[in-house]
């Protein structure tokens, strides 16, 4: 498959080819397996170092799922995935020893992911010593680094999480991360809980720390605004498949989706003379897919051809997974 | 957007509301004025803690629990003066004059429950002329479902987010209610979701010349929907305005750093600038400006809380500018 990087020398950080994940759905007196959600499937990306990637779609879409895949929390049902040049799928698992930590992931909601028994000390010595990145002498200099790259003063290490608003929170998970020196950063939703002035100093401390620290991130967010400013490239996901992606600025403003243009289209804007407009219906359950394209209860372009299922084609630079994409001259 | 009139039926005055802890009392919110007119959609925005929630309970004679008190200023709706009512008087007038809508969906309603009970208790407290079966029927129409048996036969788990804030909407128009008070209504929901149901409060609101009082943290959403808007900041609205001139230029320097911080779709330029550092606790409210910490405007001046100035075009804000 080729993607709008495919053309590059260098080994991109991530690849991911036809990745699955389901999850078997059991019932009745002897547990066995009736059918199977399919919340990733046959997803196929590619990050590249220092690059900031965005995946977005509605909630359900499967989304928080391939993030938790990629950073090996879940099993696999099929599908190759290499990181840094290297295959991490071993059968059904990944390999965690190819990470060699350096993928790491920053989760949604900053109040259920820090130990409320640990001190900052704690929660942030704990990974640095059992992976030897530093010993016991320098951990506590180190912590403190960390700290100041989030924008914390040092003495913040001996309090616990409770003392800490949700933006300070997710710092402290942002420090969490980074201590591992990591080179990819799967950050699932970080800034969906905090408030807007929040947010916006979030964003800029993982711009920053980009910067600094050539990471890469996999954005999962379902603000489109945000990944707008934020990302430099875009995937966007429906109902377990990759339905568009490209670069984020293209995609944005001539999509080729009709998914992509609907999501697009529902975001309220600050231009008032452009009202957002309503997509009807309502995302398809997992355990109920119609054949063919998982869209087309809700497209305007839907025809027979439909009742297939779409492959991913490459147009005007992008892949598009539908039988009528729109045209760039279509929208003008 | 047309020019809203008449007289207000909502209007609140020097509201402050505070909480007593032990020995002391903690103001949360300190002189809260604003007025709903009829037929309009108000936006009340703020970040969270900032008591916007607190001030939307209070319109419906609601104060925090343990320890609310009401430290001045009065809710008048209509001729009633809220905080003077008797319990059973709020009662009638909660769902019948003033009803509201919550964040979460799935919180709101009892899941033990089906749909069509739970519909059908507000009438168990509200005697009406009208047949109950059939007014839940036209409303569940009204708000775009047309599955009823199946619906009102349904537990909450078993309806997706979108479905469930319709049928919570749905309910709190039961009563035909004059006002609407919408607290974060969209937040929880996908933003495919958020457009029909922010369209379906819209029709609904011309259909019945209803006021609404939109709550929300979020700008786009305001500029999209709300006619007026009132930015609260740790306990204080510091900018009323109408949504137009909000959005070509916005008066006090919060409302400035709101502004910046925000990415939007349309802006392709724009950098998102934060606001330094955070929003104070009610605890350590003091004389000065509240936002002169993360102000870079800040100056002498600013020791002294500035007082609401009303300017010509009918706005007003809270700052020495």
């Amino acid at each position: 498959m080729s993607s709008v990087n495919s053309n590059k020398m260098v080994e991109s950080l991530v690849k991911v080819r036809d990745l699955q994940t389901w999850f078997p759905v059991k019932s009745g007196l002897l547990g066995r397996t009736r059918h199977y959600i399919k919340a990733v499937d046959g997803v196929s990306l590619d990050i590249n170092h220092g690059e900031i990637v965005a995946l977005v779609g509605e909630s359900g879409c499967g989304k928080s799922t391939l993030g938790n895949t990629l950073s090996g929390l879940l099993p696999i049902r099929s599908g190759q995935f290499w990181f840094k040049g290297k295959q991490a799928v071993n059968k059904n698992h990944l390999d965690h020893s190819v990470f060699e930590n350096k993928s790491q992931i920053i989760f949604q909601d900053p109040y259920s992911c820090l130990n409320p028994k640990h001190t900052v000390y704690e929660i942030l010595s704990f990974p640095l010593l059992h992976h030897k990145i530093c010993d016991r002498r320098s951990v506590k200099d180190y912590i403190a680094s960390l700290l100041g790259k989030v924008g914390m003063p040092p003495e913040y290490m001996d309090r616990y999480p409770h003392a800490f608003s949700g933006g300070q929170r997710q710092r402290i998970s942002i420090a969490r991360a980074i201590g591992m020196k990591p080179e990819l950063i799967i950050c699932d939703e970080i800034v969906s809980s905090l408030d807007v002035s929040i947010q916006a100093q979030i964003i800029e401390l993982l711009l920053e720390l980009r910067e600094q620290l050539g990471l890469a991130l996999l954005f999962i967010a379902h603000d489109l605004s945000l990944v707008r400013t934020i990302s430099d490239r875009l995937y966007v996901m429906y109902l377990g498949k990759i339905v568009e992606s490209g670069k984020t600025t293209d995609v944005l403003s001539d999509p080729l989706h009709p998914y992509t243009r609907a999501l697009i289209q529902s975001v309220p804007t600050l231009d008032r003379t452009k009202p957002p407009v309503v997509l009807e219906g309502e995302v398809p359950s997992f355990s109920n897919m119609p054949k063919g394209c998982s869209f087309q209860n809700r497209c305007p372009n839907r025809t027979e051809a439909c009742l297939l299922q779409p492959q991913p084609s490459l147009q005007q630079e992008r892949e598009v997974s539908c039988f009528h994409p729109l045209t760039i001259d279509s929208q003008k | 957007m047309k020019s809203i009139q008449g007289s207000p039926i909502l209007l609140v005055e020097d509201l402050s509301i505070g909480i007593k802890k032990s020995d002391q009392t903690i103001a949360l919110t300190d002189g809260i004025s604003l007025q709903l007119l009829p037929g309009e959609i108000h936006g009340l925005i703020g970040e969270s803690g900032c008591g916007k929630s607190i001030t939307s309970l209070a319109l419906m004679g609601l104060l925090p629990e343990p320890g609310g008190v009401l430290l001045s200023g009065r809710v008048k709706l209509g001729e009633n003066d809220i905080f003077t009512l008797q319990e059973d008087q709020l009662n009638q007038l909660r769902g019948k004059k003033i009803s509201m809508i919550f964040q979460e969906p799935f919180a709101a309603m009892n899941p033990l429950i089906r749909i069509g009970d739970q519909m059908l208790e507000v009438f168990e407290y509200h005697q009406t002329e009208f047949d109950p079966d059939q007014k839940i029927r036209e409303l569940l129409n009204e708000v775009g479902l047309t599955d009823h048996s199946r619906i009102l036969q349904s537990y909450p788990h078993e309806l997706s987010g979108g479905m469930l804030q319709r049928i919570i909407i749905a309910m709190s128009l039961l009563l035909d209610p004059d006002i609407l008070i919408a607290d974060e209504p969209t937040t929880a929901l996908d933003v495919t979701v958020q457009a029909q149901i922010m369209n379906l409060i819209v029709r609904l609101r011309n259909q019945r010349k209803m006021s609404v009082l939109l709550i929300s943290h979020n700008i786009s959403l305001m500029a999209q929907y709300a006619d007026r808007i009132s930015v609260m900041y740790a306990g204080q609205i510091v900018e009323d305005n109408s949504v137009d001139n909000f959005l070509k230029s916005p008066k006090h320097p919060y409302s400035l750093g709101l502004m910046e911080a925000i990415p939007s779709l349309d802006r392709t330029d724009h950098k998102i600038k934060s606001i330094p550092g955070q929003v104070p606790e009610p605890a350590s409210f003091g004389e000065e400006c509240r936002f002169i910490d993360r102000c870079s405007k800040a100056f002498d001046r600013c020791k002294v809380m500035p007082s609401s100035k009303k300017s010509e075009d009918g706005s007003s804000y809270r700052c020495h500018l």
